[in-house]
Parts: C-alpha cells; sequence; structure tokens
C-alpha cells in the first residue's frame, strides 16, 4: 500500500516535469529560433546557424524610420488602459455572475462569451460603421473601447470564477463593523480578490498587446501597434520581423514572470483556469 | 453606552408573499444590558431577525427601534450594533491587529490609540501577544475569539451573535460562552445572542425568546421552558419526557392511573400533563402517589433512567446512580405537585 502510493506520486512527479518541459520547449523554441533571425545578415538553407551575423535588423527597427517607438508608445497604452478598464468592470461583472443567482444568469453568460465565439470581423465591421459615425474611428480611443470588445468576457468569466468561491459574508461583517460600501470595497473586497484581478488584467493586457484585426480596422492605419508593424515587416524584411518579434515579446513575458506567483498562488481560485 | 432594543411588528417575506414569511409579526424587547437568547430549530427565522437588526436585511413590514429610535433607514454601518457571526469571517489578508483595528480604522482614529485598544481587547479575550499573526496561524476558537473582540472594540451599543459557537467543538464551546457571558456582563452590554442549542441559551440567557416557524412560541426566563412549557411542542423541543394524557376537571388532573392533584386550574379541558423526569420521585408522599411496574432501567453514570407502567402509561424518570432497581420490580412513584403543569392538545 505504502510502497503502491509511493510509486504513484513519483509517476505523478514525472508526469509533471514532463508536461511542464513540454510547455517550455513549445513555448521557449519558437522564440530561440527568432534570435538567428534577428543577428543574422542572411540565413539559408542548409546552414545549421547563419554564416555571417549582422546587427542590420536591430539597426533598422530602431531607426526613427520604422515608427518603432510610436507603435511601442501606443501597444503600452492601449494595453495598459484596456486592461485596467476591461478588470474594473470585470471585478463588478465577475461579482454579480459568481455571487448572485439570477434568472437568466446563463443567457447573459452566453451573451458574455458572443464577442469571443463570434468571427471578429464580423463585429468589427459592425463597429466600424458606427465609430465612423461617432468619430471613435482612426483614434485612440477608438481602438482602446475596440479592445474591450474581447476583454471584457473574458475578465468577467475569470472573475466570475473567483467570486464563486467567495463568501459575501466578509462584506457583511465589514459592514456591520462600520465600514461603509466604498470603504468595503476597496478594503475587503479587492484585497480578497487580489490575485484574480491581477491574472485577469494580464490576460486583458497579452489579450489587447496581441491584437492585430481590431486596431487594424478601427485604428484605420493612423493607429499604429506592434503587431501592425510587425505584420508589415514579415512580409518585406524578415530580419526586421524577427527583431520586433523579440522586442515585441519581451514586455509580455516581463507581466507574465511579474503576476506569475499570482496564478500559481493556491487563493488565486482562478476557476478552471488554475496553472499548474 | 448600553441600550434598549425594540422589535415592532417585524415581517419577512423572502420572494413574494404570497408565501409564508420567514418571520412574522415578531414583537420583542430587550432590555438595556440585558443577554437575550433567540433560541429555534434550524431554518425558524433566528438568524433573520438578527440580520434585520443588523441592517444586512430589510424587514418586509415592522420598525426595528434602538433607544425608541427607528433603525430601519439606517445602512448597517450606521447603526449601533456590531456582529458576531457563525463563521468567525477574519479578513484574511490582515493580521489579528489590522482585523480587530478594523472597526476603529473607518472611524479614523489614531493609529497610536488603535494599537493601544486592540493591545487591551487582545487581553480581555485571553489572546495577549498575536497581534502579528495572520487569520490562517490560529485555530477555530482563537479565531472566533478574534472575531468577539473585533465587534466589541467598536462599543456597541448592541451586540449581535449569530451562532458563534456552533462551529467549535464541545469543550471549547463552554469556554467561549463563559467567556462571552463573563465580558457581557462586565461591559453590561446589550446582547442578543442566536443558537439552536438549548443548553447553551439556558446557561448563558438572561431571558430566551424561543422560535418555532418564525414566530415567537414563548419568552422567559431558562426555568419557565422546563416547568411551565406553553405548548406540547415546546416541552418536547426541551427534552420533557413525560406527556400524560388526560383531562383538566376543576384542579386536578384525571389520567388513566387516577386523578392528580393540580398546583393551580387551567382554562382548557383536554391536555397533557407534563412533568420532567428529573421532577418524579421514588417513594411515597401524602399526596400524588401511584404504584407502577418498572419496565427497563437504563444505567447512566450520572443517573439511571427508568421507564415505570403506571395504568396504560409509561413514565420516565431519572432515578439517584446508586439506588438498584430491578426491572420487573413494582414500585411507588409521586408526582410531586409543585412540578406539575398542563399543555393543551395541539
Amino acid at each position: 500500500m505504502q510502497k503502491n502510493r509511493k510509486t504513484r506520486i513519483s509517476i505523478n512527479k514525472g508526469l509533471k516535469i514532463f508536461a511542464i518541459s513540454v510547455m517550455v520547449i513549445m513555448l521557449l523554441l519558437p522564440f530561440i529560433a527568432l534570435l538567428p533571425w534577428a543577428f543574422s545578415k542572411s540565413w539559408y538553407f542548409p546552414d545549421l546557424i547563419p554564416e555571417h551575423f549582422s546587427l542590420r535588423g536591430w539597426r533598422a527597427v530602431l531607426a526613427p524610420r520604422s515608427r518603432l517607438i510610436e507603435g511601442l508608445i501606443n501597444s503600452t497604452l492601449i494595453a495598459g488602459v484596456v486592461a485596467f478598464v476591461s478588470t474594473v468592470i470585470g471585478l463588478f461583472t465577475g461579482r454579480a455572475l459568481g455571487v448572485h443567482k439570477f434568472r437568466g444568469k446563463r443567457a447573459i453568460e452566453l451573451l458574455l462569451l458572443a464577442p469571443v465565439i463570434f468571427p471578429t470581423i464580423a463585429v468589427a465591421m459592425g463597429i466600424q460603421v458606427t465609430f465612423i459615425r461617432l468619430g471613435l474611428a482612426n483614434t485612440l480611443p477608438g481602438v482602446m473601447l475596440v479592445h474591450l470588445v474581447p476583454t471584457i468576457p473574458y475578465v468577467s468569466l475569470v472573475m466570475g470564477g473567483v467570486f464563486a468561491n467567495y463568501d459575501v459574508q466578509f462584506e457583511d461583517q465589514a459592514r456591520v463593523l462600520g465600514s461603509g460600501p466604498f470603504r468595503t470595497l476597496f478594503r475587503i473586497t479587492v484585497p480578497m480578490v487580489k490575485s484574480g484581478l491581477i491574472v485577469a488584467g494580464l490576460f486583458a493586457f497579452i489579450l489587447s498587446w496581441s491584437e492585430f484585426m481590431l486596431t487594424q480596422l478601427i485604428g484605420g492605419g493612423s493607429v499604429i501597434t506592434l503587431p501592425l508593424l510587425l505584420f508589415t515587416f514579415v512580409r518585406s524584411d524578415i530580419q526586421m520581423a524577427a527583431t520586433l518579434a523579440i522586442i515585441y515579446l519581451i514586455p509580455a513575458i516581463a507581466v507574465l514572470g511579474l503576476t506569475a506567483r499570482y496564478m500559481t498562488e493556491e487563493s488565486s481560485a482562478v476557476g478552471g483556469i488554475s496553472v499548474v | 453606552m448600553t441600550s434598549n432594543v425594540t422589535l415592532i411588528d417585524v415581517t419577512k417575506y423572502y420572494g413574494s408573499s404570497s408565501e409564508a414569511p420567514v418571520i412574522d409579526s415578531i414583537n420583542a424587547e430587550i432590555g438595556s444590558g440585558e443577554l437575550v437568547t433567540i433560541l429555534g430549530p434550524s431554518g425558524c427565522g433566528k438568524t433573520t431577525v438578527l440580520k434585520i437588526v443588523a441592517g444586512l436585511l430589510d424587514p418586509s413590514s415592522g420598525d426595528v427601534l434602538v433607544d425608541d429610535e427607528s433603525v430601519v433607514f439606517l445602512p448597517p454601518e450606521r447603526r449601533p450594533v456590531a456582529m458576531v457571526l457563525q463563521k468567525p469571517l477574519l479578513f484574511p489578508h490582515m493580521t489579528v491587529e489590522e482585523n480587530i483595528g478594523f472597526g476603529l480604522e473607518v472611524r479614523k482614529f489614531p493609529r497610536a490609540e488603535i494599537k493601544k485598544k486592540v493591545g487591551e481587547y487582545l487581553e480581555k479575550v485571553r489572546l495577549p501577544g498575536f497581534s502579528q499573526r495572520y487569520p490562517s496561524e490560529l485555530s477555530g476558537g482563537q479565531e472566533q475569539r478574534v472575531a468577539l473582540a473585533r465587534a466589541l472594540i467598536t462599543s456597541p451599543s448592541v451586540l449581535l451573535l449569530d451562532e458563534p459557537l456552533s462551529q467549535l467543538d464541545a469543550n471549547l464551546r463552554v469556554e467561549m460562552r463563559q467567556l462571552i457571558r463573563q465580558l457581557q456582563q462586565d461591559l453590561g452590554l446589550t446582547t442578543i445572542f442566536v443558537t439552536h442549542d438549548q443548553e447553551e441559551a439556558v446557561s448563558i440567557a438572561d431571558q430566551i425568546v424561543l422560535f418555532f416557524g418564525g414566530k415567537i412560541a414563548q419568552r422567559g426566563v431558562a426555568r419557565e421552558f422546563y416547568t411551565q412549557p406553553a405548548s406540547m411542542d415546546i416541552a418536547k423541543f426541551f427534552g420533557t419526557q413525560n406527556l400524560i394524557p388526560g383531562s383538566v376537571v376543576e384542579n386536578r388532573f384525571e389520567t388513566s392511573f387516577g386523578s392528580v392533584a393540580l398546583p393551580e386550574r387551567f382554562t382548557f379541558k383536554e391536555g397533557k400533563l407534563v412533568i420532567r423526569q428529573e421532577s418524579i420521585e421514588i417513594g411515597q408522599n401524602s399526596m400524588n402517589t401511584y404504584q407502577g411496574t418498572v419496565q427497563d432501567v437504563e444505567y447512566l453514570g450520572t443517573h439511571s433512567q427508568i421507564r415505570v407502567r403506571v395504568g396504560t402509561d409509561l413514565l420516565t424518570l431519572h432515578a439517584p446512580p446508586y439506588l438498584d432497581i430491578e426491572r420487573g420490580s413494582v414500585i411507588d412513584i409521586n408526582l410531586p405537585i409543585k412540578h406539575l403543569w398542563v399543555v393543551e392538545n395541539s
């Protein structure tokens, strides 16, 4: 019995190590493949590594002409604002979904998923017409608004999962101890779901950071973000594209690294999306 | 600082008013400095009453007064009450000190004063030196004591306790209820204590309000529930085992084994004679003595539980543990007149 359990544990451990290795390799390999491209002058078959290294890609990308800085600023600004706004909204929608039972709750959950299920292009077309009328097309706020369409559902569902394991009685307790609704929100509710909020915010950030179609359609080429630049370079200059891809990945990996501990934290209780 | 609480016709419906109300026209007065327990089986509306007083629920109709002023339109944070719930509900992201000080923090007390008062209250609940711990590092009993300190530190006019001991083990429960009673009396705090445990209610309360199905079934001091229950259900709830059928004739009660003299007259005719199993005596007396056959004897250490067939009725009585009584023997039993009571058939 004892021995049996031991072997099972070691099998589990082995599987875990295998799973993590697969994940790391799958995530890292494409990234590693970018490196030779980014630092090479040319790289032809059958060379295993490029024959000539060069910083041409970097020089070209960092030159003002490449609009890298503009793209970087726009991408950061948009993803940051989108992450913040959708997390704030998700806090309340998630709380409503997780805590309350009400008629039509399933319907609302499905409705929330609608923008994710429907083809982005169809959604964006309709929105574009409206945004042109409202003067939001080709503007930064317009792009931010349209990015909220896919991020709010994700964030709401993640927060709904978090709030499903949350005891509203904590809020009641705070109220009877003399804390008003606002103080209760910031001093009790938010700290208690903090990990969930951070993970949800991260999701929203990454979604917005990598959004191409919506930015292209609503930004109309006036709002340049990193994915747009990347797309341009992929077709014209492979070294520049690889270099930009590295720059593009770094913030995402940094954000992931900073928030990883909240994902694995037991208390994060990210229903269904718990990592490890 | 302490206050009286009055409930006037408090009624609460959940959902539509076509269904039966959870609590129905509750009228009660809780005097200043009194500890009143609301006792009742689960689902009888006890907690609903408490939540209405705390402001966590609005009554469908009726009024709640604290010191003769209505509080029903005040949100919970502006009512002069503090509440401890069934679960300790310590905020997991705060230390013990921050938890206890929370009520003062929201009232914008200076930091130094909060720290000082938290120290005092930690002493009061016998947890000195625990200020820097997190709730996850405490045992169940410790958590509930912190919860108590957190409520008391706000100097409430009324303290509301919603089954605060139900999740603790038996020994701890006794210790905690003694602590609660002691603190309540030291502070002279008006307290409403909700419980489903009659022993707990009896041991701690000045007054007991018994709830059945959303209504007050009886209120009074603990002894009355044992000796003078208002109905058969109440007698059964308090564990009275002898409910002897018969009828009232003037100041006597006619049973299958003869006529029993009563201490007073009752207005109804058909009913049940109530006598506690602890109150029946073995042996002869000048009045109310009957002969019966012992059916079975159960030795329980502190006493023996004996069932005696008298007439067609089976009476249960507690005999001293040292008394040797054989099954099948014939004994005299006495029903002392001062312990007799009659309830109407329900």
